[in-house]
């Protein structure tokens, strides 16, 4: 019984991983924010915070930044980095935290579903 | 430990790669992983190790200081501005925020077969996978006395000592700096600390300051700090391109180099630099730095062993922004690992990324920025630059800023 219950758990898994990614990815790939933007985007003094930002928020200024057609400070540089695809991932991943750290459970975050009204706002000009 | 989803998910996946074999309720021992130097990088990954690998990775922290003291802002000892003290980072934090074990120690040895580290106290250390992460070291130049001519290159002692001389001086005297053949740690460093030294001279009432670059040109900020030598230090600071250092006395202070012979009041000699001594002594180094994967920083020549940070020989700057980053590139890969979970899958591949960022004061209060992005090159297994950004000149609104990008690294990293 028992390897029957897992084979169909690990294929509902893989199902779900093609549609929503790999949540310890977009982890990954938002880890390298915190340098600046605070462990899990809990920031310090006056830097902004990450956590708990709306994805679509997140998503739409690091995008502007991205497309600066004259990067000036520092984050508009850093956006350049990064692919829209890899933006959506970090947008997703400070999105699925609490805005207060003290209701964070490190590994407990859920990958938020896919937002529709998110997805249907992108711009797809390329 | 209670079993959150995440974990629930992870071992169904693991079971299910293993030939569907339910681990579910089987205990697993914790992966032992000892980190090699409580600096940006093995503090960094230590931290994560357990953020996000919970009790499935036991981390043991070795460094032969209970604070680990920054690099990052130490040229503002220099100007009295900060502190050692407002530098200095508590190990003992890590221990009680995360539950790395910190042990105090030098390690003095790696024996990859046995899986044991070594200190200089005979204590061993046994691990399933050891990250090195001290740093670097000084390659030898002929007659130099660190104790009387001062790198101030590893935030600590040298730098107070530098800060004395520096005290010392009066109107007319001059101060001789020498800049080391890149890679070095922190590339705009140098040049920082060039503008700061004239600063120095110029408060105490004028005088000379003779930068040796050993590189054929400025190796960062180009552009900026030409100008900055030029309008704010052009009455105080000569700036002499392709000068290798060949020997110093000492005692005279004087310096010699392939562009001649000079003597100045105060000498900071910065030498060569290269892969920390212990990296060196366990086979892990091709040429002066260690070559590793930077998809998971494990070293290219012995498996189980990571090498982080400055002594890594990848192409990214040696900065303690980017040690951060790499340092999560490794804990994500390490607990994949111990896992049993992939690390060269396609989606990962895909989004290996790090990152940089430098400040630097041109003055006493205004700075200049310098940022930095990789990801990695599927082709070649490299990481490759993907973006490079600097700001035009330097400015008041950058100091500040500098402050805060500078206790969030600061926080990330030791908290
Ligand atoms: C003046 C100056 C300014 C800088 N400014 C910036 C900046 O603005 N931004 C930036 O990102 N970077 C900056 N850097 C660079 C940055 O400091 C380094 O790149 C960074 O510290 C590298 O991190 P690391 O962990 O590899 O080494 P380190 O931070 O040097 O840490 C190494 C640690 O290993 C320990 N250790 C060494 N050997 C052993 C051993 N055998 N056993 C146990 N422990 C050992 C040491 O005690 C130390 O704590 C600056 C550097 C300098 C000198």
């Amino acid at each position: 019984m028992r390897p029957i219950l897992i084979a169909g758990l690990l294929l509902g898994l893989i199902a779900q991983a093609s549609i929503a990614h790999d949540p310890t990815i977009n982890r990954l790939l938002a880890s390298h924010c915190a340098q600046c933007h605070g462990t899990d985007g809990y920031a310090v003094g006056d830097m902004d915070s990450l956590a708990g930002e709306s994805a679509k928020d997140l998503r739409e200024d690091l995008r502007d930044m991205r497309r600066e057609d004259q990067p000036e400070n520092i984050m508009d540089h850093q956006a350049i980095g990064y692919t829209e695809e890899q933006i959506a991932r970090i947008a997703r991943f400070y999105a699925s935290l609490p805005d207060d750290r003290d209701d964070l459970h490190e590994n407990d975050f859920e990958d938020p579903e896919e937002d529709e009204e998110d997805e249907e706002d992108d711009d797809h000009d390329h | 430990m209670t079993i959150n989803r995440r974990q629930f998910v992870q071992g169904t996946l693991l079971g299910g790669l293993a030939g569907l074999v339910p681990v579910i309720g089987r205990a697993q021992a914790a992966e032992r992983v000892v980190v090699i130097g409580g600096g940006f990088a093995g503090a960094s990954v230590a931290k994560y190790l357990r953020l996000w690998g919970d009790d499935r990775i036991d981390v043991t922290l070795v460094d032969p200081n209970p604070n680990h003291v920054s690099c990052v802002l130490s040229n503002l000892i220099l100007t009295r501005q900060l502190e050692l003290s407002d530098l200095s980072f508590p190990l003992s934090e890590l221990d009680s925020a995360y539950g790395v074990r910190v042990v105090q120690g030098t390690a003095v040895g790696l024996d990859t077969a046995a899986r044991q580290v070594q200190l200089d106290n005979g204590q061993q250390l046994g691990f399933d996978r050891a990250v090195v992460a001290p740093g670097i070291s000084f390659m030898d130049v002929p007659g130099l006395d660190s104790a009387k001519v001062p790198h101030a290159w590893i935030a600590g002692s040298s730098t107070l000592l530098l800060r004395n001389q520096l005290d010392g001086l009066t109107a007319g005297n001059t101060v001789i700096m020498t800049i080391p053949a890149a890679p070095y740690r922190c590339p705009p460093g140098p040049y920082e600390r060039a503008c700061l030294l004239a600063d120095n001279v110029q408060r105490a009432g004028g005088g000379r300051v003779i930068v040796l670059d050993a590189n054929d040109h400025i190796q960062a900020e180009r552009e900026t700090f030409e100008r900055a030598f030029s309008e704010l230090y052009g009455d105080t600071l000569e700036y002499y391109p392709a000068a290798q250092l060949e020997a110093v006395d000492s005692d005279g202070l004087r310096v010699f180099t392939s562009q001649g012979e000079f003597s100045g009041d105060v000498v900071n000699v910065i030498p060569n630099q290269q892969a920390g001594s212990v990296v060196r002594n366990s086979g892990l180094t091709d040429g002066r730095w260690a070559p590793v994967d930077p998809v998971t920083y494990e070293s290219a020549l012995q498996e189980g062993i990571y090498i982080l940070g400055d002594s890594q020989g990848t192409s990214q700057p040696k900065s303690a922004h980017m040690a951060s980053s790499q340092a999560k590139v490794c804990a994500d890969a390490i607990i994949r690992a111990a896992s049993g979970m992939p690390t060269h899958h396609t989606e990962r591949l895909e989004n290996i990324t790090t990152n940089s960022a430098c400040y630097s004061p041109i003055t006493r209060d205004q700075a200049s920025w310098l940022t930095a992005n990789f990801a990695l090159d599927q082709g070649t297994g490299n990481m490759r630059l993907s973006h490079i950004g600097a700001s035009d000149g330097w400015d008041r609104e950058s100091y500040r800023d500098m402050f805060d990008w500078a206790d969030n690294l600061f926080a990330d990293v030791f908290r």
